[in-house]
């Protein structure tokens, strides 16, 4: 059981008198590429955020690597390996796009503010050093002609592709993205599949939440679906797919050969 | 002429001290969007560390010459080579003290509201400066005490001295640093990303109390620098010597872009040649309202301030 | 007239001797007469003694206490059949405490007047109580104009006020032959004030005011002023003000090269001045209500005989205390003359309306009052900061 990379064991989070997760259990193990769907509300990205400390379960525990993190802040997680991006985009605006990738860096560096600002050897080599693996990071997805824009100035689909590099460049075990696909069109979303399976290639367990069901069947491996907060399903695309609770909680009583008809169109490019 | 370059002396060295003091709200501003108001009693208190600290090295009847050390006091006031490794004690000590008790600040009246809306901190600002004012008020004197004078002070023409030359150089130079801190190094990436998203930034790895803690030691030494500039160049020092200084210095940061690093300095370089200008060329009694109309007419026109980030928004 | 004094000081005497008898068979005590037929009425003297100035509160009672003994001891008292006893009242300085201590005072049915009291502050909130008594009260350092212009009868004083500094100044400063100056003032009652009856008075006297302006009693940065004043070249630079923000100006007037010196009142005429402008203050002026006493060729016998009786010098205070004493004891033996009992309302009335005649020679010159209590002897001196100390200027040694 201590193998999975990441393990959820109860997690539960209130609001006052709302639990928006409910007892979950999940894992996601080395090199996997897992989704997480649901319905509007479901609970993904408060999930997300209590993966990444932003929020503190109520109750219940979240293994990383077999040690609990829950109730360390978000910056100490960040440094044991799990990054993410954000369902509504949010890159440091005034940032030019390297020196947003720059920033995933640093954690990953040592040098104080002094030899930084008298530009020690050390520190000028480590700069360099840092240079070099953003733009190696620009150019994994595909952003090298815009290193020095700014990373307000990119259009959407190269915003979404910065925020990947940004979490990349943080060298995580796991890479958390929330609906990665949302407002792209098919050429930018058939890119992004391709991308998401080269970063696992790279070494990086791959969580998603999405919402575009053709993106979650093409490379999710296993699915989790959240339903008000609680777990309702989980398997391979094919065992969700065919979920009759799932389907309910997609579209309601009665709607069930609609959502087998959308599921069925996700499934067959599988 | 003559009159015209003394009063732009003037004016540069007043701007040198507001645009150092102004950095210290622009910069917890940027990253907080809080204004500090105890900021102003961060420029009185370095004063009086640094004037403390300058007698403990110069007087002798008080301080190191009690001690038996007359001897270090001879070493420090008795040739420029003395003078200036004093002067870098006093103002790296004052920043230092003084950058701690920003951080302490910070970590006691701050950070427990940082979640609170947005009025509780500017309050808990507030009683901090009272609190401040206060302390010095009835620990220290409640009177102005005289700025030892032991800068050698040398005349060159046009009202330009020494002392000015000081002020003004240091002053630049300490601006200089702050934005090559800020646009590269690490910590002025991490304070950048701060500023921009708190939330994001942690998410990257960085520390965000750590940089909040860093942007409260900065700011404040920075403004002891110009606390011990002001009892050098005025002669005195008070409790409440912070009140109009900050407000001044708080005008330039609005006036230059509130968050926005070079906006404060050139909003403080402004505001000093204004003020000259005008108390030179047409009346002291309206210096204020001079600089306050610029204000108000630079805020119609460009609502974020000269450098104002609204400004680049829309660019 | 002499005849027609001794035959009602006689008469006075009478009633007094049958009314003590009648009070005494009575078993009252209202009226402290003696049984010899000499009638004791109670000064009072409010100053600060315990909290607040009071090295200057000593110097008033002192002052008061010494005219007291001396003048029960003249003839001019033994012949009224009048004598005079003190009683102390400490205001610390404080105008709450100033208005308790003038309730404790006027309660005693035989007061008819008060010596104090010393800080304006105290004196205006007390004169009202002094004033719905009709006991008479002369101020021998409040010097805040206020106090004589409230429209209250019996509210006198023996010092000077605070509006003739700036007249003073001027001729001060154009009798040392200094002929132009620059006028700047701190925007406060007080500073705008003194500033504008500076100016008024020296081009009234034949002095050019080069340039006038306004400052805040709370800026700290003058140099741009300075640096105007530097072009202007004046003899002298009058700033009405307070010593803190005063000192630093005086420092940056010279830093921008203007030799001239700075006067000022007796606001900038403090030890800080000296401190905070530092070599800068040396030269510069403040003039100052009163006189070092040493220096008034009329107070000699009284410095003698305070050192006697005291063992220690009289303070500047002392002496218009003991003239403010002087004048309350002279107008009471002369209404005496015409009534039987000062504490009697027409008694009062008759005090008051002798005090305000008063004309005698005091220790501090010669002492009478104007339409509003004032002194007609208004004495302001001239204070020059040397070696580093506010050292008082002979008026004598100008020219």
């Amino acid at each position: 059981m201590t193998s999975h990379l990441m393990e959820a064991r109860g997690a539960t989070i209130r609001f006052g008198g709302l639990t928006a997760v409910d007892n979950v259990d999940m894992y996601v193990d080395v090199g996997e590429i897992v989704a997480l769907i649901g319905p509007n509300g479901a609970g993904k990205t408060t999930y997300f955020n209590m993966l990444t400390g932003i929020y503190k379960p109520t109750e219940g525990d979240i293994l990383f690597n077999g040690a609990s993190i829950v109730g360390k802040a978000p910056h100490v997680i960040a440094r044991q390996g799990i990054s993410r991006t954000f369902q509504n985009i949010r890159l440091f605006p005034a940032l030019s796009a390297i020196e947003n990738v720059m920033i995933g860096r640093h954690m990953r560096t040592k040098t104080g503010a002094l030899g930084a600002l008298f530009k020690t050897p050390p520190a000028r080599k480590e700069e360099q050093q840092i240079q070099a693996d953003a733009e190696k990071w620009l150019a994994f997805v595909g952003l090298s002609g815009v290193a020095n824009e700014l990373a307000s100035s990119l259009p959407y689909g190269a915003q979404r592709r910065l925020e990947i590099a940004r979490a990349l460049a943080t060298e995580p075990q796991l890479i958390c993205l929330d609906e990665p696909a949302a407002g792209m069109n098919p050429q930018e979303t058939a890119e992004l599949n391709l991308l998401v399976g080269r970063i696992r290639d790279a070494g990086v367990t791959v969580f998603l939440i999405e919402h575009d069901m053709k993106v979650v069947m093409e490379i999710a491996e296993r699915i989790y679906v959240l339903d008000f907060g609680k777990l309702i399903a989980q398997g391979t695309p094919r065992e969700v797919q065919n979920n009759p609770a799932v389907i309910e909680a997609y579209l309601g009583l009665g709607a069930d050969a609609l959502m087998a008809k959308h599921l069925d169109e996700g499934g067959d490019d599988a | 002429m003559d009159i015209f370059i003394q009063q732009l002396v003037n004016g540069i060295t007043l701007g040198g001290m507001y645009a150092l003091i102004a950095l210290g709200y622009t910069l917890v501003y940027g990253i907080l969007l809080m204004i500090n108001f105890a900021h102003a009693e961060m420029f009185m208190v370095g004063a009086y560390v640094g004037l403390f600290s300058l007698k403990f090295f110069s007087d002798p009847e008080w301080g190191a010459a009690t001690l038996g050390l007359e001897g270090m006091q001879q070493f420090f006031t008795g040739s420029i080579f003395g003078l200036i490794i004093m002067f870098a004690i006093v103002f790296i000590f004052s920043g230092i003290v003084t950058g701690l008790l920003g951080m302490l600040i910070e970590r006691v009246a701050y950070r427990p509201l940082r979640n609170a809306p947005r009025l509780a901190p500017l309050i808990s600002a507030i009683g901090v400066s009272i609190f401040l004012q206060n302390a010095v008020l009835l620990w220290v004197d409640s009177r102005a005490i005289a700025f030892p004078n032991v800068f050698p002070v040398v005349n060159f023409g046009y009202g330009i001295n020494s002392l000015k030359i000081f002020i003004v150089v240091t002053s630049i130079i300490l601006l200089i640093g702050l934005d090559t801190l800020v646009s590269k190094t690490k910590m002025g990436k991490a304070m950048r990303a701060t500023s921009q998203d708190r939330g994001a930034a942690q998410l990257m790895g960085i520390n965000i109390n750590k940089v909040i803690a860093a942007t409260f030691f900065i700011g404040p030494a920075l403004g002891a620098v110009a606390g011990i500039f002001h009892g050098m160049y005025y002669g005195a020092v008070i409790f409440n010597m912070g009140f109009f200084p900050g407000i001044k210095a708080f005008t330039a940061a609005v006036l230059g872009g509130i968050g926005n690093l070079r906006g404060a300095m050139l909003g403080g370089f402004m505001l000093g040649i204004i003020e000259s200008m005008t108390a030179g060329f047409i009346s002291t009694g309206y210096k204020d309202v001079v600089a306050f109309a610029i204000l108000i007419i630079v805020l119609i026109f460009r609502p974020g301030g000269l450098l104002g980030e609204s400004v680049v928004e829309k660019v | 007239m002499k005849l027609k004094t001794g035959a009602t000081l006689f008469a006075t005497a009478m009633l007094a001797f049958v009314l003590a008898f009648a009070l005494v068979g009575c078993g009252g005590d209202a009226n402290d007469s003696a049984a010899d037929g000499v009638t004791t009425y109670t000064i009072g003297v409010a100053s600060p003694f315990t909290q607040g100035s009071v090295a200057q509160g000593q110097d008033i009672k002192r002052g008061a206490q010494l005219a007291i003994e001396t003048f029960n001891d003249s003839d001019e008292a033994r012949d009224a059949g009048i004598q005079f006893r003190m009683v102390e009242g400490d205001d610390m300085g404080d105008p709450k405490t100033a208005v308790t201590v003038a309730n404790t005072l006027v309660s005693d049915s035989n007061l008819i007047g008060v010596v104090g009291h010393y800080n304006s502050g105290a004196s205006i909130p007390a004169s009202k109580v002094y004033s719905d008594a009709g006991v008479v009260m002369v101020s021998p350092g409040s010097t805040n104009p206020d106090l004589t212009r409230q429209g209250l009868p019996g509210v006198f004083r023996t010092c000077a006020t605070d509006d003739l500094q700036g007249p003073a100044g001027a001729q001060y400063a154009l009798d040392m032959g200094y002929t132009t100056a620059v006028v700047i003032d701190d925007s406060t009652p007080y500073g705008e004030g003194l500033a504008t009856f500076f100016a008024e008075a020296f081009e009234e006297l034949g002095g050019e005011v080069l340039m006038t302006e306004k400052t805040k009693d709370v800026d700290t940065d003058f140099n741009a002023l300075a640096t105007r004043i530097s072009a202007e070249n004046p003899d002298i630079v009058f700033y009405g003000g307070m010593y803190n923000a005063g000192a630093l100006f005086s420092k940056q007037l010279t830093d921008a090269g203007v030799a001239a010196p700075v006067m000022g009142g007796d606001g900038i005429q403090e030890q800080d001045w000296i401190d905070l402008a530092g070599d800068a203050a040396e030269g510069d002026y403040a003039t100052n209500v009163g006189a070092p006493i040493d220096s008034l060729p009329s107070a000699r016998v009284f410095v003698e005989d305070y050192e006697d009786r005291f063992g220690e010098p009289a303070g500047t205070f002392s002496a218009f205390s003991y003239d403010a004493a002087m004048a309350i004891m002279k107008a009471a033996v002369e209404a005496s003359a015409e009534v039987s009992s000062l504490t009697s309302p027409a008694g009062r009335e008759a005090l008051l309306d002798a005090l305000e005649n008063i004309r005698f020679d005091g220790v501090t010159g010669e002492i009478s009052f104007d339409e509003n209590g004032d002194t007609n002897n208004k004495i302001i001196s001239l204070y020059r900061v040397e070696d580093g100390e506010w050292v008082f200027v002979d008026p004598a040694s100008i020219q």
